[in-house]
């Protein structure tokens, strides 16, 4: 998305004395994407986040670069499917938290067929009035 | 020292990364209007699944799992694992969709920096890679291929050349084509270390100065850089089944000019001319082909197009036809033209206006109205994967 601005066209006589003050567009995805060639949108399509102010059909920016870290909020495949959850890691115990008092909190056991698949970095809601 | 990086299973990595599910079936890919297996998972490897088996093979096994490819999800995995390798290379040269060359620094610890390399892209994109560095990139590729059934990567060094190369067949030499292969074992050389060892006087006469040069990499001598490889094509073909068979000639001449279109393309990206085209069209029982040679080399679309259409209608019957193609062949450098007898007729201008917007978009933007709209004869994919990174409406879904 660019926002565009216009360049003074060139005409005789005196320019414009605020053309030295033009900056580049402001391009949300320099405000949004740290790593581009890791970063993937995803669409939210469940209630588990909704304390954490992810609700239904928002987009999520998902950075795989970063590594998961206590109480970031993680994309992760849970038994093949796709979860987005709180990441909880304490000394000895790995949890998935959802917000939203509707579900339990999950925990990870050696045996859970577990793995982050990258962490949620913005969420892009839309405003409804 | 250059290194190539290959992505493991591409197509099939890439379809993983938005379903893990599939990680755990044996998965292939379909080719366009899903006739042939065109990738496989390594479980569908470990199954005896051939490249190039035709799909109704395995249609009744429901332990394997088929998927249209998807080539708007592969192009875009494919840009992000190159983007994140640059960040470890100035120097890096994309070979096809799923591998790249690159430079190493001289004196680092190649071992190191090309496992980090391979975490990385693993990491960012999710997809697994292998990486082979050596001396010479034509070792460089046979590295990779070791890289690919060890741990991953396998860093090449002088002394161990010798006992590679006595392991390796001369049709496995990147550069070292068909034709070069039965020539050279006629001449009763087999292997790469057979080639390696020839007479430097007697080999150059054979198989000529750049196959030549592909003798000194395998010796561990450098000669080419990156970007620059042993030979351009001597042909390009582009052809396709159609979704639906074609009875009338308007569609299939509309088939025949779109790949004309794409093979002219091709060809002005290597820099060539083409002296000759065919065009052929098939039946169920039968292809027949039509040969055209140019009186002046060309690279440009609009005559290419026509003289496509024109095949197509010499050779038409009733049809239906289920199979086009358009071949280019005869090809001469571009700076080798004959602009004596023909120079009206040439439009570098605009051919190259046209190649650099149409790169500049995942569609071409720019099209030849002999192309068609509708295009119906495209193919079907009927079960293709959403575009994941590349359509708002097919995200990935998460709950």
């Amino acid at each position: 998305m660019k926002i565009p601005y216009f360049e003074a066209p060139i005409k005789a006589g005196f320019p414009s004395p605020a053309e030295d003050y033009l900056d580049q567009n402001l391009d949300l995805n320099d405000y949004l994407i740290q790593h581009p060639a890791a970063t993937f949108f995803v669409r939210v399509d469940g209630d588990s986040m909704i304390g954490a102010n992810i609700h239904k059909n928002d987009l999520l920016v998902v950075d795989k670069a970063l590594d998961p870290s206590n109480g970031k909020i993680v994309v992760a495949i849970l038994n093949g499917e796709f979860t987005v959850k709180r990441f909880r890691i304490t000394d000895h115990h790995v949890f998935l938290e959802p917000e939203n008092p509707k579900y339990k909190t999950i925990e990870i056991t050696p045996d859970t067929d577990f793995r982050v698949w990258g962490v949620v970095t913005y969420v892009i809601h839309k405003c409804t009035h | 020292m250059y290194a190539l990086v290959d992505c493991n299973n591409f197509f099939a990595s890439c379809e993983m990364v938005f379903n893990p599910k599939l990680e755990k079936v044996p998965l292939v890919i379909l080719s366009n209007n899903d006739g042939c297996i065109v990738a496989r998972s390594s479980k569908a490897k470990a199954l005896g699944i051939k490249m190039g088996d035709p799909a109704f093979l395995y249609k009744n096994r429901k332990d394997i799992v088929m998927m249209s490819a998807n080539f708007a999800l592969y192009s875009d995995m494919s840009a992000r694992v190159m983007q994140t390798l640059s960040h470890f290379s100035p120097d890096i040269e994309i070979y096809s969709i799923d591998e790249a060359f690159f430079s190493l620094e001289q004196g680092i610890k190649y071992i190191d920096k090309c496992t980090e390399i391979s975490k990385i892209i693993h990491k960012w994109t999710g997809i697994s890679v292998s990486i082979g560095a050596a001396p010479t990139k034509t070792l460089a590729k046979l590295s990779s291929e070791i890289g690919k059934k060890e741990k991953g990567v396998f860093v090449l060094t002088q002394n161990e050349i010798p006992q590679l190369l006595s392991n390796t067949s001369i049709s496995e030499i990147w550069g070292i084509g068909q034709n070069l292969t039965s020539k050279l074992k006629q001449k009763g050389i087999y292997t790469a270390a057979q080639l390696a060892n020839a007479d430097d006087i007697w080999i150059q006469k054979l198989i000529g100065v750049t196959g030549f040069r592909t003798v000194l990499e395998l010796r561990g001598i450098p000669c080419f850089e990156i970007n620059e490889t042993p030979e351009k094509k001597k042909s390009i073909v582009c052809s396709r089944s159609f979704g639906q068979k074609i009875t009338e000639l308007a569609p299939l001449q509309e088939a025949v000019a779109s790949f004309a279109v794409s093979a002219a393309e091709k060809l002005r990206s290597q820099q060539s001319l083409a002296g000759f085209i065919s065009v052929f069209i098939s039946t169920n029982q039968e292809t027949s082909t039509c040969h055209i040679h140019l009186p002046n080399a060309t690279s440009d679309t609009p005559e290419l197009i026509s003289l496509a259409k024109q095949g197509a209608a010499k050779l038409f019957r009733e049809g239906p036809y289920r199979k086009a193609g358009v071949m280019l062949a005869n090809f001469t450098e571009e700076d080798q033209s004959d602009f004596i007898t023909e120079p009206k007729r040439k439009k570098p201008g605009a051919m190259k206006v046209l190649d650099e917007i149409n790169a500049r978009y995942d569609k071409p933007m720019i099209r030849f109205a002999a192309e068609g709209i509708g295009q119906n004869w495209k193919s079907r994919r009927d079960r293709s994967s959403p575009k994941f990174t590349t359509s708002w409406d097919d995200l990935l879904k998460i709950v």
